[in-house]
């Protein structure tokens, strides 16, 4: 197999193979049970990686005002614009492809799971026979009254890929990961910046639940179990550290915008443009608000355009 | 620099993500099939069950050349055989990966094997244990867990039982009496005469172990010995199921079944070793290690004992202390049964790189290859011979 494969073996597929087996024998023999504490036990070693990630979205969520009056500001100057951000990055102390790590680190994870899964739950005697060089030595006496595995769960084969099935079961795991993977999106998407960015998180936010949902079709529908459930446990530790906002403004009603009034031109008074900064909460800004012209200051008495 | 930062990331995410379905969804496991073969002794014939899902007559006259070959139905994803062919009254039983049992005529028309007949046994349940056949009677295991019998003359099922898991084992029949292991770590006897209304209980008795059963039982002298998955090695009286003893020096499972020569049982394990036991007593005589899981019986000859190993080498040893260890380095795993002619001390193995090896052990027990027979060649009755060069042993 080689120098790199071998590693790959001794150091990822043999002990999540071993760390399978070894949770079935302890929950009830049950394989998804045994996947969904695997994963849990994943999410926990990686923790520390997941709360950076979610301070990630929090930092860049922080900057979005000072980016969009940079981005504004220098609309007509890329170089300086660019420059500008750094130096914004540099202050704050933000890496922006500091978000690479944890997402890199879970192919690994995902490629050994797959291969785990597929050596744990044998579907051809050669494969049950290999199944015996991978048990460590001191795990064989323990598991050995649960080998063959049963891949047996709610109803589906945890071995089997969900094309195997007849539609419409074909297509339940499939959506379940797609809008798990939707929902890990909206709460871990970074607020945009630019039209540009705006374009690339709508991209990612539908692209990625698609080909999760494209992938689960290939993979044993362990592999989509594990992507389910690591979702969910990704979403709840994200709503811990940066709010719940991204899932409840989902479903929260919209209200409508209210129309922005154009400036007030009055003669001998200065020009006033509805802005945050003239912006009265006393009950005269309630009176403007009857009016139509919120933030504008009332008109003294008496006053009209007068041509002198 | 963030645009471009975020652009790179999504593009390396997305092409690392389509990289890794392209390399993973190839990963589902295809059956490859390791049966042995059977010999006609008088027409000196042998029969393998080779990896393309094959059924191919060797002459072993002459070189090892391809007589005719019967191809097994199904596609790619089933066309397989995992259980030794077996022959009686000029048939040949075949179990298929695609749940199929073959009766195969041994007599070639022309260059072809023709069917006598074909049962489902299980729609779309691998055949994987071979089967065996006794006074009109074939019997095989299925992976639904059934034990089925069949009548040979009338092609029509007789009975069948059911166990708790699948049935990768081939069962051994003595006296009457079916004997099968089964995934769900229980040995059965079971009757193999009359329907279940003429016989009633069908099952004489069931032995449970700490692990699946895969192999093959061997039955001799009233006693039933068999391996399992709990590392533990059983001898039973065949008649009544009671343990007589039992051997727990392996360090792994047994996958296959022993032989035996006199009073000496050759046991393989996963563990790599060979033990020479006392078939009365279970005490070890001798041991022989290699360097690969023991999945492959092994076969006596005059002198000396040959065993198969995953480690790509077949091991000859002096078949009373297991000493004067050769060893003929074929270079692939060698996964399946050994059969052989004793008399002429030649040994013919199926190897995992779809050739069948012949060869012949000397008087100082070297080992010393005769032909491999290449079986995965579209023109098989032309390209068989493998014309690397060179000795194998």
């Amino acid at each position: 197999m080689g120098f790199i494969g071998d590693i790959w073996v001794a150091a990822i597929e043999r002990p999540m193979i071993n760390a399978l087996v070894l949770l079935y024998h302890v929950f009830f023999n049950n394989f998804g049970l045994s996947i969904i504490v695997f994963t849990v036990i994943i999410r926990v070693i990686m923790f520390p990686l997941t709360v950076k990630q979610a301070n990630f979205t929090k930092k860049m969520a922080a900057l979005q005002p000072k980016m969009q009056e940079i981005n504004t500001k220098y609309a007509k100057d890329p170089q300086k614009k660019s420059q500008e951000t750094m130096k914004l990055y540099r202050e704050a102390g933000f890496n922006p492809l500091g978000c690479l790590g944890p997402v890199l680190i879970q192919f690994p994870i995902w490629i050994g799971l797959y291969r785990a899964i597929i050596e744990t739950l044998p579907t051809t005697p050669d494969k049950l026979a290999d199944l015996s060089q991978n048990l460590y030595s001191w795990a064989a006496p323990i598991v050995q009254e649960v080998i063959p595995l049963s891949g047996s769960f709610l109803g589906a084969d945890l071995a089997k890929r969900s094309q195997e099935y007849p539609l419409p079961a074909s297509l339940i795991l499939p959506v379940l990961v797609g809008i798990s993977m939707y929902f890990m999106q909206k709460m871990t998407m970074t607020p945009s910046a630019s039209p540009s960015q705006e374009s690339t998180n709508r991209m990612m936010l539908w692209m990625l639940p698609v080909m999760f949902g494209f992938f689960t079709l290939q993979f044993s529908s362990g592999l989509a179990l594990y992507w389910i459930v690591s979702n969910i446990i990704g979403i709840i530790i994200q709503g811990f550290i940066t709010g719940w906002e991204p899932l409840t403004g989902l479903f929260r009603k919209k209200v409508p915008k209210p129309a922005t009034a154009p400036a007030l031109t009055v003669s001998n008074q200065e020009v006033i443009a509805p802005n945050e900064d003239n912006r009265d909460n006393s009950e005269d800004s309630r009176r403007s608000d009857r009016t139509g012209t919120k933030g504008a200051k009332r008109r003294p008495r008496g006053s009209r355009n007068r041509r002198r | 620099m963030l645009r471009s930062a975020l652009r790179y990331r999504t593009w390396a995410f997305l092409i690392a993500l389509l990289v890794l379905a392209t390399a993973c969804a190839g990963g589902v496991a295809r059956p490859q099939g390791w049966a042995g073969g059977v010999i006609d002794e008088d027409t000196n014939v042998l029969y393998v069950g080779t990896m393309e899902g094959r059924l191919l007559a060797i002459d072993l006259n002459g070189d090892g050349s391809p007589i005719a070959r019967f191809e097994l139905t199904g596609d790619d994803n089933k066309r397989a055989i995992y259980g030794n062919p077996y022959l009686v009254d000029g048939a040949i039983f075949v179990g298929g990966y695609d749940g199929f049992l073959y009766s195969i005529s041994a007599s070639p028309s022309g260059e072809e094997l023709s069917l006598n007949w074909k049962i489902e046994v299980s729609p779309d349940e691998p055949l994987v244990g071979g089967p065996v056949a006794s006074d009109g009677v074939v019997v095989v295991g299925s992976s639904d867990g059934y034990v089925y019998a069949f009548d040979i003359v009338q092609e029509r099922e007789i009975w069948r039982y059911q166990t708790g898991n699948k049935i990768w084992a081939t069962p051994s029949i003595k006296d009457g009496i079916v004997y099968i292991g089964s995934l769900d770590k229980n040995l059965y006897a079971l009757k193999l005469f009359g329907t279940d209304s003429q016989v009633g209980e069908r099952l004489l008795w069931k032995f449970s172990t700490g692990g699946a059963i895969t192999a093959k039982p061997l039955v001799m002298d009233g006693r039933v010995y068999f391996g399992s998955f709990d590392s533990t090695f059983y001898a039973l009286n065949a008649v009544s199921g009671r343990e007589h003893w039992k051997f727990e020096g392996s360090r792994n499972w047994y996958w296959t079944g022993a032989i035996a020569d006199g009073q000496t049982l050759f046991v393989p394990s996963m563990d790599r070793k060979l033990y020479a036991l006392d078939a009365t007593t279970g005490q070890v005589k001798w041991t022989l290690e290699t360097d690969g899981d023991l999945t492959g019986s092994p076969v006596v000859l005059s002198r000396w004992i040959a065993v198969p190993s995953d480690d790509g080498a077949l091991y000859i040893a002096n078949l009373s202390n297991g000493g004067n260890v050769e060893k003929c380095e074929i270079g692939a795993r060698l996964r399946s049964d050994l059969v052989a002619v004793a008399q002429q001390d030649t040994v013919y193995v199926n190897t995992w790189d779809h050739s069948t090896v012949a060869v012949t052990v000397k008087e100082n027990g070297r080992p010393d290859s005769l032909w491999r027979h290449i079986t995965n060649k579209d023109k098989w009755k032309q390209d068989w011979r493998d014309t690397k060069g060179g000795e194998i042993c």
